[in-house]
């Protein structure tokens, strides 16, 4: 893994929103690097700052002290975020059909062609949804799931995903798990994805970062044991046993920190 | 694993309606004021000096119509409406979609619009006929800014509010600013950019009227309101009443009927 390039820096970061008495600081002086084409996930308690700490990494957030640089900072990467709050990033005055393809039309790219590339991630993904329906009448799922295309119709070179598969039942998830899984074998994109459910975190990342109550930083980076081929069925292994129970371990030390 | 469909835990939100409908109990209220108005001229509770009957006047409207060039004189405001309207509108939403795009250019700008919204156009007749004379241009221009300020706050209201999370979403895909203003914030504010323009259609047309019978024309519904009231021509007056109330109604159902047609989503 180490003889992937670095990808993502970030240096003593640290944020606060508000002033004076209302001061809210959720970042402080925190420092993560990722390689390109790995496959990381965040687990943290509520409200600690995860997607602040998303939105600083794509650059919709400023810092206040520290950096995040990117490839080097040589170019800009492809961004491809699944949003949390998934309704509230979907147009409510577009097609299913033209969420999805919102990202191609800042492109410039012609209807025809953004429909038939629709058309091609919704094959791969083999999904049935309706793309000629109005966000506003999705179910939070298939709101969800538009979302995720969204994210992916760009061939993103980041795949940043902030508790992604909430609303969709347990079937569906071990499925996405499998699609994406597939996606970031196929293409080699960079994942970052925060999740709120402690199997999905540790079987889906290749490295799982712990963060703090707020204000964020690393806690712990737990490395993935399970083998690099995944299948559903190693949730029931040993080896995921172990590293749920050094999970389990984190929090209970960083529980015990916080309250002494 | 293809999975035949997608299960989901929440189930779609209860869309309210977005238009309210009328239905047959929207008849209702003006029947019983007809009705009402037929039985206190009927039984002649007041004189038929200040209220005459309804008969009296729909065929006084009728008459209008068959000998007295009403249909010349609905033209000549309907021009003045549509021209100081459209005019106002073209000017005002681009205007003030702008302002509303940025927090600074609306804090900077908003005292200074809401003064000249508060300002009643038609106490400034004196100013318009300085600057545009008697004829058809001073009352277009009164129309005009009727319409300009209260299509320039709806709209620069409609663009500050805005949806952050939808112009984040933009601009993480890469939006440009300008994108992001054509993709997201022009429809995030249409709602809001249609209610003022429905809002100064009606406002227009009041202004029209009012302007014509201060200033004075040839032809123009003002200006027959107006004729009536000097010879004290009640029956007249009721009739010309009655045809700009129910021209303001029809004009503002259309415009309601098309406005829940383009924003289709909102309420949902
Ligand atoms: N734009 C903002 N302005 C002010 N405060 C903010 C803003 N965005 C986030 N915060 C605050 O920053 C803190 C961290 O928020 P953030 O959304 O990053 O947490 P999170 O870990 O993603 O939470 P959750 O688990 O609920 O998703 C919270 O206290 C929140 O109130
Ligand atoms: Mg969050």
């Amino acid at each position: 893994m180490s003889d992937r390039p670095l990808y993502i820096e970030i240096e003593h970061a640290s944020k606060a929103f508000g002033e004076g008495q209302k001061r809210n600081v959720v970042l402080r002086d925190f420092s993560l690097d990722v390689r390109k084409g790995e496959f990381l996930t965040f687990f943290g308690p509520n409200g600690c700052g995860k997607t602040t700490l998303l939105n600083v990494i794509v650059g919709v957030e400023s810092l206040d002290e520290g950096s995040v640089k990117m490839n080097g900072g040589t170019s800009r990467p492809r961004v491809g975020y699944v949003f949390q709050d998934y309704r509230g990033y979907l147009m409510p005055w577009l097609t299913v059909a033209e969420n999805i393809a919102f990202p191609l039309r800042i492109r410039g790219v012609s209807k025809p062609e953004r429909m038939s590339k629709v058309e091609a991630v919704v094959a791969r993904f083999q999904f049935r949804i309706d793309l000629g329906a109005y966000t506003y009448a999705l179910s939070g799922g298939q709101a969800q799931l538009t979302s995720i295309l969204r994210a992916l119709i760009l061939d993103p070179d980041i795949l940043i995903m902030d508790e992604p598969f909430s609303a969709l039942d347990y079937q569906t998830n071990l499925s996405l798990y499998e699609k994406v899984l597939q996606i970031w074998e196929a293409t080699g994109v960079t994942i970052l994805l925060v999740s709120h459910d402690i199997d999905e975190a540790i079987y889906l990342g290749e490295r799982t970062v712990f963060l703090t109550k707020r204000p964020a930083s690393v806690a712990a980076v737990l490395e993935s044991k399970l083998p690099a081929q995944k299948e559903l069925t190693q949730m029931g292994s040993e080896a995921f046993a172990s590293m749920k129970k050094q999970a389990l371990e984190i929090f209970r030390r960083e529980a015990l920190e916080k309250s002494a | 694993m293809p999975t035949p469909e997608i299960r989901t835990k929440d189930a779609p939100p209860a869309g309210r309606s977005a238009g309210v409908r009328i239905g047959v109990w929207g008849f209702a209220l003006p029947l019983l004021c007809l009705a009402l108005w037929y039985l206190v001229t009927g039984l002649k509770l007041v004189p038929p000096l200040l209220v005459p009957s309804p008969t009296a006047t729909f065929r006084r409207l009728v008459g209008l119509f068959l000998h007295e060039h009403l249909t010349s004189d609905i033209g000549a405001t309907a021009w003045r409406w549509g021209c100081g309207y459209i005019l106002g509108c073209l000017i005002g939403v681009p205007f003030g979609l702008f302002i509303g795009n940025s927090r600074k250019v609306y804090a900077a700008s908003y005292p200074t619009l809401d003064f000249f919204r508060s300002l009643p156009v038609t106490a400034l007749f004196p100013l318009f006929l300085l600057l545009f004379g008697i004829g058809d241009s001073a009352k277009i221009a009164m129309a005009f800014s009727a319409a300009l300020f209260v299509v320039i706050l709806n709209c620069a209201y409609g663009a500050l509010q805005a949806k952050e999370t939808r112009l984040r979403a933009a601009r993480v895909f890469g939006a440009s600013e300008w994108q992001v203003f054509r993709w997201v914030v022009f429809f995030e504010a249409l709602p809001q950019t249609l209610s003022g323009m429905r809002t100064s259609l009606s406002l227009c047309l009041v202004v029209v009227i009012v302007s014509e019978m201060f200033i004075g024309t040839q032809l123009g519904l003002g200006q027959r309101v107006f004729d009536a009231y000097t010879v004290n021509d009640t029956e007249k007056l009721y009739a010309v009443l009655v045809l700009i109330g129910l021209l303001g109604y029809l004009i503002n159902r259309g415009f309601v009927w098309a406005e829940t047609r383009i924003v289709f989503w909102t309420g949902k």
